[in-house]
């Protein structure tokens, strides 16, 4: 059970990004450079739980989900505090009445949360729930993020190639005139 | 600094984490997170007062 619940973890990281990606590409709201730090926190929390389910359990796995979580979380906050008084403005579009960072903040602690969770579970689980899943969801659930990692990696290159991103990016640096 | 480095980090880990090298991409993961909160704090503390 446990290692299907890293799954579904696993799958709705995936679906961060994925809605980032919407917005992006079809609304055309780029990233800025506090965005993309807040991108990589969940790549690297999503290599956490691929660890537990292509080698199994290890709670260092788990470690790296917090560290990260922590790392990335700073981030939002950052982005929080900067518009947080009035007459400061925003970045991007409101989500159901937050903007993005703001759900990244709430995303970081329930990662954190389920972490805390998952590691008092498995400190009751037998140990063939330790090991790697056998079905197929798994493998679909990894490959998928690594697809979406990769996407990231090209996006990134695209808008700012091997130098630092503006603060407000208006275009892609690699393809002039693409929004 | 380079934007796109913690990204090129992040996606190798997670390619050595699918094909089961696990030291491997905890090593790199670990090296993306200290890349992360360098280029955090260097964001914070820029003097120029960068608004995003």
């Amino acid at each position: 059970m446990n290692r299907s619940l890293d799954t579904l973890a696993l799958l709705a990281l995936s679906a961060v990004l994925l809605v980032a990606f919407y917005y992006q590409l079809v609304v055309g709201e780029l990233p800025c450079p506090l965005c993309a730090l807040q991108r990589v926190g969940f790549i690297v929390a999503g290599v956490g739980l691929i660890l537990n389910l292509r080698v199994g359990y290890s709670p260092a796995h788990y470690g790296l989900v917090l560290l990260t979580a922590v790392a990335a979380g700073s981030a939002s906050l950052r982005q929080i505090a900067l518009h947080v008084v009035p007459g400061t403005g925003h970045y991007g579009s409101a989500l159901f009445g937050f903007h993005f960072y703001t759900w990244a903040f709430v995303g970081y602690g329930a990662l954190i949360a389920y972490v805390g969770v998952m590691l008092l579970l498995e400190a009751r689980a037998p140990a063939r729930d330790r090991a790697p899943p056998a079905g197929p969801l798994a493998a679909i659930a990894c490959w998928l993020f690594v697809a979406l990692a990769a996407a990231n990696v090209a996006s990134f290159l695209l808008e700012c190639g091997f130098g630092p991103c503006p603060d407000t990016p208006l275009g892609y640096l690699w393809m002039p005139g693409a929004k | 600094m380079v934007m796109v480095l913690p990204f090129l980090l992040g996606f190798a880990a997670a390619l050595l984490a699918v094909g089961g090298r696990r030291n491997a991409a905890v090593g790199l993961s670990l090296i993306t997170v200290v890349v992360q909160v360098w280029w955090l704090v260097y964001h914070a503390t820029d003097k120029l007062a960068v608004s995003l």
